[in-house]
């Protein structure tokens, strides 16, 4: 029955997504908010896309893996300030603790899309299998697009 | 690896990017309103400076190549899927905000990584950000004289810790727009995640 529950929810919200309007997706404990990635130009090999999850649950869940059809590998990558370089980090799992929210977001966490089997176009969709430890495997569909949106509050202007 | 933690060129450019990094921060703490003003830092920093490069369509140019022009330069590299994109994706929306005084700025896209980077790779990848945007690339010399120049810094890691180099390696690098004059002086410079609007306002004040 709850597998029918998750079922339905899928369906509804993949509509919902088609439709243009809200692109979310709830499994169980488990929401997941609009899952984009970014255009890849010709020759960039890598692409990253992007999506908050809430773990409304108020037992802790760990996203352990993805994958999708449109690039090799999935990994999890951070950004931390090396001194004042740019230093991208695999994290091999991703915690989530109990009523916890994490934003995957442009210029900080992102799934790494590795090997893409083809440059990402914006207005594609494409799917995205999300492991969890507790949870178990969710997927969705990710929107791309050109997309500036960027890291919000860290807005500074050097001089 | 050990090529790279014995190159004194490298380490050079660390301590050049120590440096010039207490003086941007000092900027930083300075400003207040974040409202996308360009304006000069105190004189005598010295980013930017004569370079040659191999343009993406295999031609030798040189800083005089944009002369007369003002420059929007960022560093960084092909494979990377998050700030580099973001940040080019910025510059082009930069550029064309500026209406019919766009023609005045010339987007340069300089990568870090010119192995996996070479010349003819670059044409398609700049022209989905901008149609004008020139990208640049070269030898290592000519690559690491020009990040020197601008004083940025890059350093090579391979994709798993303590692992080999390989072919999937991660640059980590430095992440600015730099804001050149029509004689390639430094203007000014903008961090990630810039509204594209507000570098097109601070580039207004200076045009």
């Amino acid at each position: 029955m709850k597998r029918f529950a998750v079922s339905v929810c899928f369906v509804l919200a993949v509509s919902i997504a088609a439709l243009g309007h809200a692109h979310d997706y709830s499994f169980g404990d488990i929401k997941i908010t609009h899952p984009w990635a970014r255009f890849t130009p010709p020759g960039a090999p890598n692409g990253a896309a992007y999506l908050v999850i809430e773990n409304k649950s108020a037992a802790p869940d760990r996203l352990i893996g993805a994958a999708t059809p449109r690039a090799a590998k999935v990994e999890f990558h951070g950004h931390e300030m090396e001194g004042e370089m740019m230093a991208m980090r695999q994290r091999e799992a991703i915690d989530l603790a109990a009523k916890d929210i994490v934003a995957f977001e442009p210029g900080g966490l992102h799934l790494m899309l590795l090997k893409l089997t083809a440059p990402l176009k914006d207005g594609e969709r494409f799917p995205l299998t999300l492991r969890f430890e507790n949870a178990g495997d969710i997927s969705i569909e990710v929107v791309v697009e050109r997309g500036t949106e960027t890291k919000s509050g860290t807005h500074h202007q050097m001089k | 690896m050990d090529k790279f933690r014995r190159n004194p060129v490298l380490w050079l450019i660390v301590l050049g990017a120590i440096l010039v990094y207490s003086v941007l921060e000092g900027g930083l703490l300075g400003d207040k309103k974040g409202d996308g003003t360009a304006t000069t830092l105190a004189t005598g920093v010295g980013i930017g400076g004569p370079f040659a490069l191999v343009d993406q369509n295999g031609q030798t140019v040189t800083h005089e190549n944009f002369a007369g022009k003002l420059m929007l330069v960022y560093f960084g590299f092909t494979f990377c899927p998050d700030i580099c994109l973001a940040e080019l994706m910025i510059m082009g929306q930069a550029v064309d905000l500026l209406g019919p005084q766009a023609e005045e700025v010339v987007p340069i896209f300089i990568t870090v990584d010119p192995k996996r980077d070479p010349p003819e790779k670059m044409k398609d990848y700049v022209a989905a950000f901008h149609p004008r945007m020139v990208g640049l690339s070269g030898s290592e010399e000519q690559v690491t004289a020009a990040a020197k120049a601008y004083r940025v810094y890059y350093k090579y890691m391979p994709a798993k810790k303590d692992g080999e180099l390989g072919d999937d390696y991660n640059v980590d690098h430095t992440s600015y727009i730099y804001l050149m004059d029509r004689s390639g002086n430094y203007l000014a410079h903008f961090t990630k995640g810039q509204d594209p609007q507000a570098i097109a306002d601070g580039i207004k004040k200076v045009l």
